[in-house]
């Protein structure tokens, strides 16, 4: 069984947003939910100033403090590392959300669910699928695009991704890609000191 | 620079308001832990109708804010499912076994013995409720989320803040004449949970300034920023200064019970809203400074 | 990439899966859309599109937004309303294509028979732009394509017309498996808005874990600032000096340029008389160089030439006389950094060591083998784009950058720029070798575009190009001219505009010399997917269907060849047609499709089209069925559309020789003599036709040199009580403002700190007591918009930058209101326009004033 993690490249990414769209349209997420954010910040002064683009999801922590704060059992760990939220389970008290230190998770609202791209009343009968596809009052986040992975596709923030910065891989396997890079390249997870121990890393910082 | 600062909604680098937790959830907070405190503080000198409004204010004022909070509140008998693991799901047993051996308890008081096992069902609905009044804030301070929550002082402040609650509606209900016997040290004891409100006030403050960037904004939300004037107003003010006048001047007139019941539980609800409002996550990451990449 | 990566890619869902490509932009990605009952409901990249390997930008990944709009006109509209003006309700009805058609096609007739210049053709549908001019040409107007609306505020003019006199190139590659060392200036290749953003993004961070060093001048600290090696704050527009301070370090203090090169491959050995035109052969006709070894001239391609020099002065048949090369380092010897750094704030000493950087990483003399030919590597580029280029001095900064590639040896070689040129690849047809002038210079293809407009007086176009022969688009300038045609010289009125994608409110200018301009004309036909700021005016709309039901079919790469397909996924949505069936219809209506002049014929020429596989003349086609005789003719008949439809696409690498030096040995120009001739033919003609004093217009010919040299931008001595200098910028959500009405990039633009904001720096700022978050009024002697201050560290401190991308006042709820127009402050006149090249500036002076009371809140 492969253990899922991905690795960023602050280096590659130029906060292109793309994954960010990707993630959107994969997920059918309502205007206001992100699964994937890429926080921008501005480090130095002038003129000796960088920017750096800061690309975000689920960590899928090892010891995840979301599945912990669950009382309803409707967070889980999947055999292969993913953290799952199961959706007739979650009955919305965001205990979750307040334990994720990395807000990475989102309570579905019932107006925002049944919104279109353009808002509801106004869009048009043939917006499919966009509309009301979560469970309003769930708490919602990131799990990989599990339905991807399980068809043997990378997430579609890592498929689409222009400079490659996301690389996706089994952990367990020393010679997969992100493994190699955590390795070779010093790998750190965001905010080791809360002691999530996440399967996300980052290179090149 | 003006280093990471509050970013909202936009996709800059730094910290966010918690905003899962709103008032609905405080105000359940508030409910469960009051009258699991009026309970406790009644225990002192038990009477049926003031053991009965401690449990209704934790058996129906919690539940109601619980449920307005609530996702799918029609699932929300799921919350027990995972006592192993998750603090909401002890606390929903804590309330479950609190609301039983509390009936039982209320009903042999009122009955005067006729319910059988009535000194159990006292232990049993005692220790429960201690759960009730405390798991709350271990469910806040066993995540690492939240910096200012993420310390050992939640609990204490939620037992302290239940104590508090019960004394103050103790102060009024006895001063209606309506404990078993007259408790002349209530005063005393409200006096005395009021001096730790304030040691303990000081103590989250001070764990806070010295803990991490995050726990340090929100100190700095509460004693400079947007939420200061409810903090020294309600919480220190009306919360903890005017009980200890009120009590200090005249805990036995039934005008000095109210002014410092009042004064104590309106700091009581401040506090419980407050310390979810000035809640931040931390950036994910922070450049130049501690233990941050470069 | 290994092929199961790349099988990774590859989409399932329930539906059906469409192969199309994108348009959201000019550079056509490879696209995947889902479509189920009927409805698309995802796009992905297509990953079998060699040149993207299915990764897809935010725009792309959005598009549906595009097609499930609210806001899409659903049925021809015709106004009711006799007053037209910003905001005013045009009272439009519904009416039948029929009708709509007619009445235009009627108002065609009659203006085709009098004077066709009285069309403005405004034509700007970038997957198809050349195909949509040559609808204009074949009805006769010199008024087409980027004709009123223009692109000169968008496009960096001088890049295509520059870049295709020095090598061929429309557009500029740098070659990132070779390049180490890249310098950008005003341009975010790479980074987002720009050509190919999506490989190129992939190829520079590839190119960057390889070690290449990045470099980039820009006033903001855009994507690429903020992600490069070293950032150099320039002042706005004077990028032309930093360029001559570093030229003068490489010809001056490094003399590091690649002299063997220039000696048998460019024009710089070609000897120079006092009138700085070529000293000929009297017997040939051919220039002359001077051989050092044999002591005198010879014809520059003399067989037993040993030596040409490079400097010196000669006495050539009595003349004196210069290499071109000399010439050059006559001219910029005073342009030292130190003089760069006192214009352009740069300072001398990064000058100077930026320049030696970039000379030692070019590696002169260096060659390396690709498939057993060896090729010259010069692993350093220069590149430069709209940020350098659209100014006044834009076309003199761009020959600046040509200056200093072909002193390198770096045009189409490995490492450095490789051009895209104008040849029959673009639509289908094989790789052309650049042909060869008698003067042994490049001659560059121009299929479907203009090199050089020919005097005439009275004037034809309005854009002025008879006044400006080199300059690619002036449309900017046709609101100005017609308002006032005698006062140029013309011996017309426009009376008619027809608008293809595009809207003047947000490309051009000065905003009441625009709605003055279009309320002056008779009719006013809109081509549109949505109603739009320029809409208010339209007399007629025609609703065009969206990308994602049209057909296209295009090869946007630089080094591939074949074809890739944008065709509908689903039957076009309400009564809409696709803009070039559109096109057909009215020039069949008007008369003008058929025959030797017809659009048919016109788009024969353009596409390349030849018998067996070529448009009849005596018949109407669909735009598809053009399409498909397109596929057809330049596949030799093995691939129709339908192939495309199924598969995509065919594009596939072009080999090595295809794609470097393409020129072969047709020399480059270091002394840009087709600059020098097409001024010096312009200043005669204004002489002859005494333009000055009939007209009292001062048409500048002094840019027209052989080399550049400084000249300062009109923003730099103007108006000192409006103390910044305000840019605009695209950025990686945003095509121009098209994209403002999408809701999924909208959201995402809003929760960037800076993007919708006025952006200036956080020290200027405090010294003038404006803080982050301030509403303020931005205030130029054209314009006065709102807008909110964003602080930054990462802005040139006299500079305030503005995105493209916002600032839209359409009907359009999403679009409405959201952030600030650049544009507005920009005045539309002859000094503020580069005639050389084509180009505007776009740099205006604004002062920032904060908003009070109602003002300050509203926003």
């Amino acid at each position: 069984m492969a253990r899922w993690g991905m690795v960023f490249s602050l280096a590659r990414c130029i906060g292109c947003n793309a994954c960010v769209v990707a993630c959107k349209t994969e997920n059918r997420l309502p205007d206001d939910i992100y699964f994937t954010r890429t926080f921008v910040e501005e480090v130095g002064d002038f003129p000796s100033v960088r920017r750096v683009y800061i690309p975000t999801l689920c960590n899928h922590c090892e010891d995840a403090p979301c599945e912990k704060a669950c009382p309803s059992g409707a967070t889980y760990t999947r055999d292969d590392g993913i953290v799952m939220v199961d959706q007739d389970r979650c009955i919305g008290c965001s205990a979750c959300a307040v334990a994720c230190p990395y807000d990475a998770r989102s309570m579905i609202e019932e107006p925002s669910n049944n919104r279109g791209l353009f808002g509801g009343a106004e869009a048009p009968a043939a917006e499919p699928d966009v509309v009301d596809r979560w469970r309003a009052g769930t708490v919602v986040k990131c799990d990989f695009c599990s339905r991807r992975v399980d068809q043997g596709l990378s997430p579609a923030c890592v498929a689409v991704c222009p400079t490659e910065a996301r690389i996706f891989g089994d952990l367990d396997d020393p010679d997969s890609a992100p493994s190699r890079l955590v390795r070779s390249r010093n790998g750190a997870p965001p905010l080791p000191e809360k002691n999530t121990k996440p399967k996300v890393f980052y290179i090149d910082y | 620079m003006t280093g990471p600062a509050m970013v909202g909604d936009s996709f800059r680098l730094g910290y966010r308001f918690q905003r899962h937790w709103d008032v609905a959830m405080a105000s359940a907070f508030f409910f469960g832990e009051l009258g699991a405190g009026l309970f406790v503080v009644a225990m002192l000198s038990p009477a049926w109708p003031v053991l009965a409004l401690g449990l209704l204010i934790t058996g129906i004022g919690k539940p109601w804010f619980h449920l307005t909070h609530m996702g799918v509140p029609q699932k929300s008998w799921r919350a027990i499912l995972r006592p192993d693991r998750s603090w909401t799901s002890r606390g929903l047993v804590g309330i479950v076994v609190f609301s039983g051996a509390g009936v039982l308890y209320t009903a042999a008081v009122a009955t005067d013995g006729l319910v059988p096992l009535g000194e159990v069902w006292r232990i049993v609905a005692f220790l429960a409720a201690l759960v009730v009044m405390t798991y709350q804030g271990f469910a806040m301070s066993h995540s690492t989320a939240i910096a200012i929550w993420s310390t050992a002082l939640m609990p204490i402040a939620s037992l302290l803040y239940a104590l508090a609650g019960g004394a103050a509606l103790m102060l009024v209900l006895e001063g209606l004449g309506l404990a078993a016997a007259a408790l002349p040290a209530l005063p005393a004891i409200g006096l005395g949970v009021t001096v730790a409100l304030l040691v303990l006030q000081a103590s989250l403050l001070h764990a806070a300034h010295n803990g991490t960037p995050g726990a340090k904004l929100s100190a700095r939300l509460l004693l400079r920023g947007r939420y200061a004037p409810a903090y020294y107003g309600l919480v220190l003010g009306a919360g903890i200064a005017l009980p200890l006048i009120a009590l200090v001047a005249d805990g036995q007139s039934l005008v000095g019970r109210i002014v410092a019941a009042v004064g104590l539980l309106v700091g009581f609800y401040a506090f419980r809203v407050l310390i979810f409002k000035v809640g931040v996550y931390e950036p994910v990451m922070r450049f130049g400074g501690i233990g941050a990449p470069r | 990439m290994s092929a199961a990566e790349i099988a990774d890619r590859r989409e399932t869902g329930n539906g059906q899966w469409v192969r199309s490509h994108c348009q959201q932009c000019f550079n056509a990605c490879g696209i995947r859309v889902e479509v189920v009952d009927g409805n698309p409901v995802r796009i992905r990249g297509d990953a079998d599109d060699p040149n993207t390997l299915g990764h897809l930008c935010a725009r792309g990944l959005a598009g549906l937004a595009k097609f499930y709009d609210p806001q899409r006109i659903r049925t021809p509209l015709i106004r009711t309303n006799p007053e037209k003006g910003r905001r005013v309700d045009p009272g439009f009805r519904e009416a039948t294509w029929d009708e709509a058609l007619d009445l235009i096609a009627a108002k065609l007739r009659k203006i085709r028979a009098d004077n066709p210049n009285k069309l403005i053709a405004s034509l700007w549908p970038y997957e198809k732009y050349v195909q949509s001019s040559a609808w204009g040409s074949a009805f006769g107007t010199a008024n087409t394509g980027f004709s009123f609306s223009g692109v000169s505020n968008q496009c960096a003019n001088p890049n295509h017309f520059v870049g295709m006199i020095t090598h061929g190139a429309l557009v500029e590659f740098p070659d990132l498996t070779h390049c180490r060392y890249l310098i950008l200036l005003g341009s975010e290749y790479g980074f987002g808005a720009n050509q190919s953003f999506v490989r190129a993004a992939r190829e520079l961070a590839d190119a960057r874990d390889r070690g290449l060093k990045l470099v980039v001048v820009d006033p903001r600290l855009s994507v690429a600032a903020g992600k490069a090696d070293e950032w150099l704050p320039i002042k706005p527009a004077t990028d032309l000096a930093f360029l001559l301070g570093f030229i003068h370090v490489l010809v001056h203090e490094d003399r590091s340029y690649d002299a063997t090169w220039l000696r048998k491959g460019t024009n710089a050995p070609y000897l120079l008389g006092p009138d700085r035109d070529f000293v000929t052969d009297p017997d040939t006709g051919k220039p002359l160089v001077f051989d050092e070894t044999a002591g005198k001239a010879r014809p520059y391609d003399y067989p037993a030439l040993d030596q040409p020099a490079l400097e010196g002065t000669y006495t050539v048949g009595g003349v004196a006389c210069i290499p071109a090369f000399q010439h050059l380092v006559n001219e910029i010897r005073d342009n030292t950094p130190e003089w760069a750094e006192s214009i352009c704030d740069i300072p001398a000493g990064t000058i100077r060591r930026v320049a030696k950087e970039f000379a030692e990483a070019s590696s002169v003399g260096a060659t390396v083998a690709i498939d057993g030919v060896d090729y010259p590597l010069r692993p350093a580029c220069l590149l430069s784009y709209r940020g350098l280029q659209a100014h006044t001095n834009g076309t003199l900064a761009m020959m600046a950058q040509e200056t200093v590639m072909v002193l390198m040896g770096a045009l189409g070689v490995p490492g450095g720029l490789v051009a895209k040129s104008m040849d029959a690849r673009r639509f289908g047809g094989r790789p052309q070798l650049m042909a060869k002038g008698p003067d042994g210079i490049v001659r560059p293809h121009a299929t479907g575009w203009h090199l050089y407009t020919e005097f005439s007086y009275p004037p034809k176009s309005l854009e002025l190009r008879d006044y400006g022969p080199l300059a690619l688009d002036m449309g900017h300038l046709v609101p100005l001219t017609m308002l006032e045609p005698e006062k140029y010289g013309f011996d017309y009125s426009p009376e008619m505009l027809l608008i293809y994608h595009s809207n003047p409110f947000t490309n051009a200018g000065h905003h009441e010399i625009v709605s003055r301009a279009l309320k002056q004309l008779d009719l006013v036909v809109s081509i549109n997917i949505y109603l739009d700021e320029s809409t208010d005016y339209a007399d007629v709309v025609l609703p065009e269907s969206t990308y994602l039901e049209r057909f296209n079919l295009i090869n946007w790469t630089y080094d591939m060849q074949g074809l890739q397909v944008g065709q509908p996924v689903v039957e076009p949505r309400y009564d809409t047609r696709d803009g070039m069936d559109i096109l057909i219809e009215l020039a069949d209506r008007a008369g003008f499709l058929q025959g030797e002049d017809g659009f048919n014929a016109a788009l024969n020429r353009t596409l390349g089209l030849s018998a067996p596989h070529a448009l009849s003349l005596d018949r109407k086609y669909s735009y598809a069925e053009v399409l498909d005789i397109q596929a057809r003719c330049h596949s030799g008949g093995e691939r129709d559309l339908k192939w495309y439809m199924e598969h995509g696409n065919d594009l596939r690498p072009v080999a090595p020789d295809e794609k470097y030096r393409m020129y072969r040995d047709a020399r480059l120009p270091l002394y840009f003599n087709s600059i020098k001739a097409a001024g010096d033919e312009l200043r005669r003609n204004l002489e002859k036709y005494r333009i000055a004093e009939r007209h009292g217009l001062q048409i500048d010919t002094s840019p027209y040199q052989g080399v550049p040299f400084w000249q300062p931008s009109p923003v730099h001595g103007e108006d000192g009580d409006y103390d910044f200098y305000v840019i605009s910028y695209k950025s990686y959500m945003t095509t121009y403002s098209d994209t403002a009405t999408n809701p999924l990039l909208m959201a995402l633009s809003e929760r960037d700190p800076n993007l919708m904001r006025v952006v200036i720096n956080a020290h200027t700022a405090k010294k003038k007591g404006l803080r982050d978050g301030d509403v303020v009024w931005i205030e130029s002697r054209y314009a006065r918009e709102r807008g909110v201050v964003g602080l930054t560290e990462g802005i040139h401190p006299e500079t305030a930058a503005i995105s493209g991308g916002f600032g839209r006042f359409s009907r359009h709820p999403v679009a409405d209101g959201k952030g600030t127009l650049q544009n507005a402050h920009l005045p539309i006149d002859l000094a503020h326009t580069g005639m050389l090249g084509g180009t505007m500036e776009t740099v205006a002076r604004v002062r920032l004033v904060r908003a009070r009371g109602k003002d300050a809140r509203e926003h």
